[in-house]
């Protein structure tokens, strides 16, 4: 990964040459990340990609086969995994105590954290309040829906406001609001706290909301890393323009093909997408749309998406895999 | 051992929700309220099942004595009970790995030894509460239809068994952290349990091993004499190893 993310304390998790093999099976391949303190870092990838994998290593879950550096808060998780567990919290598969109700569950997790009976009990309930379970607190966990559930995990992996948070699919199950409520609670968290976030997700689109940065990882290794916007540009390398006419202007895309600096366009419902040939046509191209005899709604650069730049990453992957025989 | 009061509370809490506060108690009390009456009327039984044709018999039955329903009690506890604790405790450690719980331990900042040795005691001070309760009921129901119930026979046949259930809880600690199949701990542990009653045969072993306490509780409920100091010593220093041993097997182990 580019090491300007790492943050001026020292990054969060460092890692450098992790290789994690299952018999024959590679699945981890020489991955560097350096995650800074405070960042939300999302970790995208297909199924069976090694994401589960790499998060077990990080907790000390798992050893790997082979690796340079796995500093997690400054700390060996080899070596020194008893200074890193206090400070982590981790929301992996549904690990609840089915026989203990919400309440007793956090409860649990914070007694195992050493927290006090008193804080306990406040962060509890703010924690069942903003996962909106304070109703059903008492009742035993078997009894609740696999959202609730899923609430349930995320909020005891916050229980002791750990410094690091694993969150694997964290919105897996979860309505839209309550997914709505976990990114802006993760992003509030990241920045009033400076907790750091380590997220494996599929969710594409909420993920190129709340993170600072991502990985896409694919067949045991990063195919991509950095900032959303500069991974999407970096893998899909296009610049394109949408053009909204006010409708019945009469506009067509061939009056937008004559502009400088056009490759192609594509008319769509409600308008157009201009796609130029570099990044240095934006301009001109803008300019001279706007002087075009039509009145528009709005002209604005269109930059590719997370889930474009996956898809690319992922196919290309997939392809060659298929070509190779994998 | 962090974690290990935060685990044994845990633990108490799941023992008071699931079937086990119901089975093993339950059924220890049914023998215990059953057991005594069964032995006060066993001939009246007899002679009501068998008629005329069982007449011979039933006049040869010596007259039950409280001692009778003492060795109902002892019996129950070394085989019922004894067979429950290896079945009921084949998973204690290897179901939390299978639902992925124990996992817990290891991205926590507790150490596993706790997540293990808390189960064991818990359980261990679960089963002597049930033994304590059974036997306070085979006492009273005693001493109600025998009108007399002298308590150490009882009470140090019921005791000198508690050790040896604690053993087989630490014996189940064990297999249950070593192996992943319920079932199989339990065949296991049955095959201990087969072991150690014939093992019980040969007496200078029965005297000083925990192997004295297959036999030992029916010998004292039966009111005679039996040396179990040894027996009962070894056998609660071997539960120790044995759960020590779990704790180690679960550190180690790759969850």
């Amino acid at each position: 990964m580019d090491d300007s993310l790492a943050g001026l304390d020292g990054p969060a998790i460092e890692v450098a040459g992790l290789s994690m093999s299952f018999g024959p099976l590679v699945a981890l391949d020489s991955v560097d990340l350096v995650i800074p303190r405070g960042a939300v870092f999302g970790l995208l990838g297909p199924n069976g990609a090694g994401k589960t994998t790499t998060v077990r290593i990080l907790n000390g879950v798992l050893d790997p086969s082979s690796v340079g550096r796995l500093n997690v808060l400054g700390h060996d998780v080899r070596s020194e995994a008893e200074a890193v567990r206090p400070q982590v919290g981790v929301q992996t598969d549904t690990n609840l105590y089915e026989r203990l109700s919400a309440r007793e569950n956090l409860a649990l997790f914070g007694r195992l954290y050493g927290m006090r009976e008193a804080a306990i009990g406040s962060r509890v309930d703010q924690l069942l309040d903003m996962f909106g379970l304070t109703d059903r607190a008492a009742e035993l966990v078997e009894r609740y829906s696999k959202g609730m559930k899923q609430k349930l995990l995320i909020a005891r992996a916050l229980v002791a406001r750990p410094r690091l948070v694993y969150l694997d699919e964290p919105t897996a199950g979860l309505d839209p609001e309550a997914s709505h409520e976990l990114m802006t609670y993760i992003t509030r968290v990241s920045r009033e706290a400076n907790t750091t976030f380590f997220i494996t997700s599929h969710r594409l689109e909420e993920m190129e909301g709340v993170c600072t940065a991502v990985a896409i990882l694919a067949g045991g290794r990063i195919r991509a890393a950095g900032p959303p916007e500069r991974v999407a540009r970096a893998a899909v390398p296009r610049v394109r323009v949408r053009v909204t006419p006010v409708p019945g202007s009469g506009m067509s895309a061939a009056d937008l093909s004559a502009l400088p600096g056009v490759k192609t366009v594509t008319a769509l419902p409600g308008g157009f997408a201009a796609d130029l040939i570099d990044e240095g046509a934006v301009s001109p191209f803008l300019r001279a749309a706007a002087a075009l005899p039509f009145d528009l709604l709005g002209v604005a650069e269109e930059p590719p998406t997370l889930q474009e730049a996956y898809l690319a990453l992922v196919g290309t992957q997939r392809d060659v895999g298929e070509r190779q025989g994998v | 051992m962090n974690g290990f009061a935060a685990f044994a509370r845990k633990e108490a809490t799941e023992i008071v929700r699931t079937w086990r506060i119901w089975v093993l108690p339950g059924m220890l009390l049914f023998f215990a309220l059953t057991g005594p009456v069964m032995a006060r009327f066993t001939p009246e039984i007899v002679a009501a099942a068998g008629g005329d044709q069982l007449a011979g018999l039933v006049k040869s039955l010596p007259t039950p004595t409280y001692l009778d329903s003492y060795a109902q009690w002892a019996k129950n506890l070394s085989q019922i009970a004894l067979f429950a604790i290896i079945i009921i405790y084949g998973g204690l450690v290897s179901g939390e790995r299978k639902s992925g719980t124990a996992i817990l331990a290891l991205t926590k900042p507790v150490s596993r030894s706790a997540f293990v040795v808390a189960k064991a005691v818990v359980h261990s001070l679960f089963l002597a509460l049930t033994v304590i309760a059974g036997t306070l009921a085979t006492w009273g129901v005693t001493a109600l239809v025998f009108g007399k119930a002298p308590g150490e026979a009882l009470w140090s046949s019921a005791l000198s068994w508690l050790a040896f259930g604690v053993l087989f809880l630490a014996i189940m600690t064990l297999l249950s952290s070593l192996m992943g199949s319920q079932a199989g701990a339990a065949g296991v542990g049955l095959g201990a349990f087969a072991l150690l009653s014939i093992a019980a045969l040969w007496e200078p072993l029965a005297k000083y091993s925990p192997v004295g306490l297959a036999s030992a509780p029916m010998t004292l409920a039966m009111g005679k004499e039996s040396a179990i100091l040894w027996p009962v010593v070894t056998s609660l220093a071997l539960a120790c190893v044995l759960v020590a041993t779990a704790a180690w097997a679960f550190r180690t182990k790759e969850l």
